[in-house]
């Protein structure tokens, strides 16, 4: 016969079961999720071990730990990269081409996301056919256009290329968003007697800070990491992105690692930084972008 | 009176100054080039300081863009009208961009054309004209560990297909790996060392189809000879097959673990940083030849784009090359020979097996530099002797249709 204190051992024994259960599994994910995080870190490990590394050392055990900190390879970086002025440059025109994308794009994307007619459609239609231009198709157009406006070797041109370039992907981005907003936000706002641009600015805007925060991390990481334009249409080496000064440290028919990984790894870390500090702000935009 | 005296003066101070400034002004060229960054200086650094200081009032200001995207970063400016004063050029962006009018004609009747080694000046003339001073001309060979191999009792660097085969038993045996033969790039240099004979078939005839690969013994028996290196424990095939030759397969030489890699003579400078790497650079085995086949390529040269803003003070940086004292300042820092007859050999000792085989006359134009091969057999060779590794037992004639295909493609 089963007692009531045999039932309340029972469910005792049932409850720490599934605690335990749960504990193994909590544990299991978690470690595998440690696992794939390593997994993803070791190239950026690997990247920092060797930046550290004499060339012999390199040569004589290339997957080992360095023996000491060697800062000569930073210091010879330092010394060619141009570094404090090429990083203000990327950050100017990352920073610029950012503003100008989220601005002209959300302004673009409004309308385009309202009017359903014909017209709207034809041009989200183009818009996604400059997303899937390849780069070389544009590039020509690009650089005679530029020289015919003045543009070549200036902040300027450098910001309105790449800002062009990224605009559909602005627009495509920010016409699907407000699409999914209830027009009956707008509809109050109008009650109010707002204007469209007083509804885009004060209802409209506010709320596509989610999908401007991940659009902004695209943007911000195409255009640190591009080189090709740059080098392009800036001749003025005072003008130029600290991308085309890692570049140069790698060779036609083969890499000097000892340059390459120090240049490489000061090249990202201004957009480390950025992202460890506002990486609170970066993650819950991109999340409410993504649970909307 | 007084005003329009003060006036005059003013506006004669500004005239003259003007002037002055006019004439003193610096001319600053564009230069536009794949060499003279930190990994592959060339020389060039120094070259620029000695030209300045020759011809006051030009600054060469050298834009380094690897060769790979010179074909992008460079026809925007060439078709918008605003080049590079003066541009770094091969062969086939000669043909391309020489063949569009955008080149300048440098002159058959200049002073150094006469002097160029007679192949450089076939490949660079196009239709009587010369667009062209090349800069140089470079090995590809086969890199010795002297030291690995002195484990093994051979003193000598191995020049014939039995000596790297002995070679490569002898080191397999004492557990040292033999050879790197990555099929992006050393096993092409193999199989063009083999599969060409220099007193037989022209390069040019298989280039224009009058001679096919699928038919031809040479090349089946280089096909041949590879799995023989197999069969010897040179390499894994398959293991060779994910080797990238122009990263990991340099950093596994430098580390002194692989006794023989096939590669070009501008990696010299770099693995003599490398202490107590004791190496050798020695011309590829071949079946046609006793003292191994040397493998010249033909490198770049400068070009003066037809829209060249200073095209006077261009051609005078050309031309600083075309002297011997200058050119050899490049050459040394390349490990390359001179496009010219008569031109400094700067070459290390570490190179003398390599040329060697050059001053017996065992030599051969890598014929993608001269195009006698088109371009895009280059990149058909390397995916395709890639596949190859991947599984050596197939018909030599899946490899070697494949590349007539590519020929007959750009006939």
């Amino acid at each position: 016969m089963t007692t009531a204190t045999d039932i309340r051992s029972i469910d005792r024994v049932e409850v720490d079961r599934g605690h335990i259960a749960r504990r193994i599994k909590s544990v299991l994910v978690h470690g595998l999720v440690l696992f794939l995080v390593a997994i993803m870190l070791l190239p950026l490990f690997y990247m920092v071990m060797m930046s550290f590394k004499t060339s012999t050392e390199i040569a004589q055990d290339p997957l080992g730990l360095p023996s000491s900190l060697y800062l000569g390879n930073y210091m010879n970086a330092l010394a060619s990269m141009g570094y404090v002025r090429s990083v203000l440059n990327s950050l100017g025109i990352t920073i610029s081409v950012i503003v100008v994308v989220v601005l002209a794009g959300a302004m673009a994307a409004y309308p385009l996301a309202r009017i359903q007619n014909r017209i709207s459609r034809i041009i989200v239609m183009i818009m996604a056919l400059g997303l899937a231009t390849p780069n070389f198709v544009t590039i020509t157009p690009i650089y005679v256009i530029f020289r015919d406006l003045g543009l070549l070797d200036s902040y300027v041109g450098i910001v309105l290329a790449f800002a062009s370039l990224k605009l559909p992907l602005a627009v495509f981005f920010y016409t699907g968003f407000i699409a999914a907003i209830p027009i009956e936000l707008e509809e109050a706002a109008r009650l109010e007697n707002c204007n469209n641009w007083q509804v885009f600015w004060h209802v409209i805007r506010p709320l596509l800070a989610p999908v401007t925060a991940t659009l902004s991390l695209f943007v911000m990481l195409m255009v640190w990491n591009d080189f090709t334009y740059p080098l392009l249409l800036l001749t003025d080496k005072d003008k130029f992105t600290v991308m085309i000064a890692v570049y140069r440290s790698v060779g036609n028919t083969g890499i000097d690692p000892t340059m390459l990984f120090p240049a490489a790894v000061l090249g990202s870390l201004p957009l480390l930084i950025l992202f460890a500090v506002f990486q609170r702000r970066i993650m819950s935009g991109a999340m409410a972008g993504a649970v909307k | 009176m007084k005003t329009s005296r003060i006036l005059k003066s003013i506006t004669l101070g500004l005239g003259a100054s003007l002037l002055a400034s006019t004439v003193l002004a610096d001319v600053t060229l564009d230069v536009v080039a794949w060499k003279g960054n930190e990994a592959q200086p060339a020389g060039l650094p120094e070259l620029i300081q000695k030209f300045e200081a020759e011809n006051p009032g030009i600054k060469i200001d050298l834009t380094y863009v690897a060769r790979k995207d010179v074909d992008k970063v460079i026809p925007p400016r060439l078709q918008g009208g605003n080049p590079p004063d003066v541009t770094m050029v091969d062969s086939s962006l000669v043909k391309l961009w020489g063949g569009a009018g955008f080149l300048k004609d440098l002159g058959t009747d200049s002073a150094w054309y006469g002097n160029m080694i007679p192949a450089v000046q076939e490949t660079f003339t196009i239709d009587g004209t010369i667009m062209t001073l090349p800069l140089e001309v470079i090995g590809m060979g086969n890199f010795v560990n002297m030291d690995l191999l002195a484990k093994v009792g051979i003193d000598k660097a191995p020049v014939t297909v039995d000596e790297v085969v002995a070679a490569c038993k002898a080191l397999a045996a004492d557990g040292i790996s033999p050879m790197i033969f990555a099929g992006g790039f050393p096993a092409m240099l193999w199989v063009g060392a083999n599969g060409i004979d220099p007193k037989g078939t022209s390069p040019v005839a298989y280039g224009m189809g009058e001679v096919t690969f699928v038919d031809d013994a040479n090349y089946n028996a280089s096909l041949d000879s590879v799995r023989m290196l197999v069969d010897a424990e040179c390499f894994d095939p398959e293991l060779q097959a994910g080797l990238d030759p122009w990263s990991t397969a340099l950093e596994e030489f430098k580390s002194g673990r692989v006794a023989m890699l096939p590669q070009g003579a501008w990696n010299i400078a770099n693995f003599s940083k490398i202490e107590g790497l004791n190496f050798q650079f020695a011309p590829m085995a071949s079946a046609y030849s006793d003292v191994g086949l040397a493998l010249d390529l033909v490198g770049p040269g400068w070009s003066i784009p037809t829209d060249s803003e200073h095209p006077e003070e261009a051609r005078k940086w050309v031309e600083f090359f075309a002297d011997p004292e200058n050119l050899s300042v490049f050459l040394e820092a390349e490990g390359a020979y001179s496009p010219f007859t008569g031109g400094t050999d700067t070459m290390p000792a570490l190179a003398a097996p390599y040329g060697h085989a050059r001053a017996e006359g065992s030599l051969i134009l890598w014929p993608f530099s001269t195009l006698a091969y088109p371009k895009p057999l280059q990149s058909e060779w390397e995916d395709s002797l890639t596949g190859f590794l991947l599984d050596i037992s197939k018909p030599n004639e899946d490899t070697l249709q494949r590349w007539d295909d590519v020929v007959e493609d750009n006939l």
